[in-house]
């Protein structure tokens, strides 16, 4: 071992708890869960700068541990939201489940301070598992088969990256985790497709909306955060510049947006969102200034409160009515107000309204997008944000807890410690949209920017205010109908029953008419052998006076014959 | 990029954008997005 001894990487709390906690008795499990996550968020913020550990696995150096200010960021932030995530799942009791959720938080702290690419895939592999796990532990048939496709599809990224990795290590001889360059050939392109799959970019991105609303309710808290925010994180640290990354970050946002207009069930409108928001994220890696990757970074901070907000509401409003899609919600204002006062703190602050956390660090990338000379991005980057108001801030709130009534009824109560922790996440979305510079200490470059200016007030207010108007104009329009929303997943799910019949119907078709071939073949040949006679005439059971009178006749036909033969030789 | 100094014009943006949303978005629905439930099962 090498590095600072005494030092241990924050995703060994996590992980450690995964293996400590089911063997606890059930009433000290959920608080282990936040004994644990609070460790990594204890040392994540303890360990020093610059510190690195480092362990020797067959002639080859692991880096386990490689602490500096960007890896600092994600860190804090993703321990933090496990840590809210446990209280708000503190009612649960499913061992398998908190495990798993412990096992994704820890991979997900992996993946962040991994010094190596090696370590990196590893972490990245069980990132796939651990999460695969949170859909399967709805329970409910679509979760199972939806948790399938959500495997496979980031078993196939995880391939992309491995190739990519063996690649770049055989051409230039290097594991780094670092700053890698376009023209790398084949090798840094097959580790970009790997990681902006799980970035959710498109053309890659269709197995998050279809994971996520089948996902358990605590479960896909987690899965808002770590997944995308993971991969996030390795674009701004090894793709900062490709400009790649700007055109498909502002087409992730807008791609996010118009999708959520159309979709009904609550966290696939949440989960279309997180595309969309992803997108400024990637547009600012894309960008690659120093105000971009602060940004970048700072997004996706806020990004992880409020998203994590967000689906604790809509988790708050499916536990307790037992429905999740806003055709069959409504009007449940009355019985939910602590609830609906939550999710609106998260719905502001993804808006980007002042004040709230979502102001301080859009604006960052979309200032640093005019910054940088791409106006026509800025204004793409704002209409997504329009879109994200109209969605999660208007359509969403207005069909659950106002709009016409259903006959969805708040059943029980939720449990105290849900809102407990989506309490605690509001007050840092408040928080930090208050005091900005509580987030902008910890950002990897010194900011510069001022968020809390008339111009850009002026601008977020007039923008807010009239995508209100419009929203009220044609609310009608916009209520949701019960429909399958196709999204490129149509490819690997609508074809799936094609396949199934060439690749499995018909072989098994084909296996069935040889078995039932084979089966009347034999049948027919062990009849002849038993009786051939009866078995050509069809006859019945075998008489032997029944055939005699005709054997005779042949058999004196037969020496007839001969006779005969034998008379014409002689002569 | 002086337009984007004009006053109200966030005003007009954020109408103009969200309707431009709604209405793109439902005539994607309309045209090929949106099928029957149970589209996957048949």
């Amino acid at each position: 071992m090498t590095g600072d001894w005494g030092i241990l990487p924050p995703a060994l709390a996590p992980f450690a708890g995964a293996v400590i906690l089911p063997l606890l008795p059930k009433k000290f499990r959920s608080t282990a869960f936040l004994v644990f996550t609070l460790a990594a968020l204890a040392l994540a913020a303890a360990i020093p700068d610059g510190a690195s550990l480092a362990v020797r696995l067959m002639g080859y150096e692991l880096v386990l541990l490689r602490m500096d200010a960007l890896a600092r960021v994600f860190g804090l932030i993703f321990a933090f939201i496990a840590f809210a995530g446990g209280l708000y799942g503190f009612h649960l009791k499913d061992a398998a489940q908190q495990a798993a959720a412990l096992l994704y938080a820890g991979s997900a702290l992996g993946v962040v301070f991994a010094g190596d690419l090696f370590t990196l895939l590893v972490f990245w592999e069980v990132l796939a598992l651990a999460s695969t796990y949170l859909v399967w532990a709805r329970r409910a048939e679509e979760s199972l088969k939806a948790g399938f496709r959500y495997l496979m599809v980031h078993l196939f990224g995880g391939g992309m990256l491995l190739a990519g990795v063996i690649l770049h290590a055989a051409r230039t001889g290097s594991f780094a985790v670092e700053r890698l360059t376009p023209d790398g050939g084949p090798a840094v392109w097959l580790i970009l497709a790997g990681v902006a799959l799980n970035a959710a970019v498109p053309p890659i991105h269709a197995w998050l909306p279809d994971a996520y609303p089948r996902a358990t309710i605590t479960g896909a808290v987690f899965m808002s955060a770590f997944t995308t925010k993971a991969a996030v994180y390795v674009l701004i640290r090894v793709f900062p510049g490709w400009k790649i990354l700007l055109v498909m970050g502002v087409l992730m946002t807008i791609y996010g947006v118009v999708f959520a207009v159309l979709a009904d069930d609550i966290r696939r409108i949440l989960s279309y969102h997180i595309i969309s928001q992803v997108g400024y994220m990637v547009a600012g890696a894309g960008l690659g200034t120093e105000m971009a990757l602060n940004g970048s970074a700072a997004h996706a901070y806020s990004h992880i409160l409020y998203k994590a907000l967000l689906f604790m509401g809509a988790g708050a409003v499916i536990q307790t009515t037992g429905r999740s899609k806003l055709s069959e919600l409504g009007g449940l204002a009355g019985r939910q107000k602590a609830i609906f006062a939550l999710y609106m703190i998260a719905a502001f602050s993804i808006s980007g309204a002042p004040l709230f956390n979502g102001f301080i660090s859009k604006s960052m990338v979309v200032a640093a997008a005019d910054e940088a000379g791409y106006p026509a991005a800025m204004l793409l980057l704002v209409l997504a944000s329009v879109g994200t108001f109209l969605s999660v801030g208007l359509k969403l709130p207005y069909f659950t807890w106002f709009g016409p009534k259903t006959g969805a009824v708040p059943g029980a109560r939720p449990p105290r410690n849900m809102l407990l922790g989506m309490g605690l996440v509001a007050a840092l979305c408040v928080g930090y949209g208050a005091a900005p510079s509580l987030l902008y200490r910890i950002l990897p470059f010194p900011v510069e920017y001022r968020p809390y200016t008339g111009a850009h007030l002026a601008e977020t207010i007039q923008i807010l205010a009239f995508t209100f108007a419009a929203f009220w104009l044609f609310r009608k329009i916009l209520k949701p109908k019960p429909h399958e929303l196709l999204d490129l997943d149509w490819f690997y799910r609508r074809p799936a029953a094609f396949f199934r019949r060439i690749f499995v119907d018909a072989p098994a078709a084909v296996y069935g008419w040889t078995d039932r071939l084979a089966v009347a073949l034999i049948a027919k040949a062990a009849a002849f052998g038993r009786n051939p006679a009866g078995a050509i005439s069809g006859g019945g059971d075998y008489s032997p006076d029944r055939y005699r009178q005709t054997t005779q006749a042949l058999i004196l036909l037969a020496l007839g014959l001969f006779i005969v033969l034998a008379l014409a030789v002689i002569i | 990029m002086k337009f984007l100094h004009a006053p109200g014009f966030f005003a007009l943006f954020g109408f103009a954008g969200a309707v431009l949303l709604i209405f793109g978005a439902k005539l994607l629905g309309k045209l090929f997005l949106q099928k029957d439930e149970g589209y996957y099962d048949r």
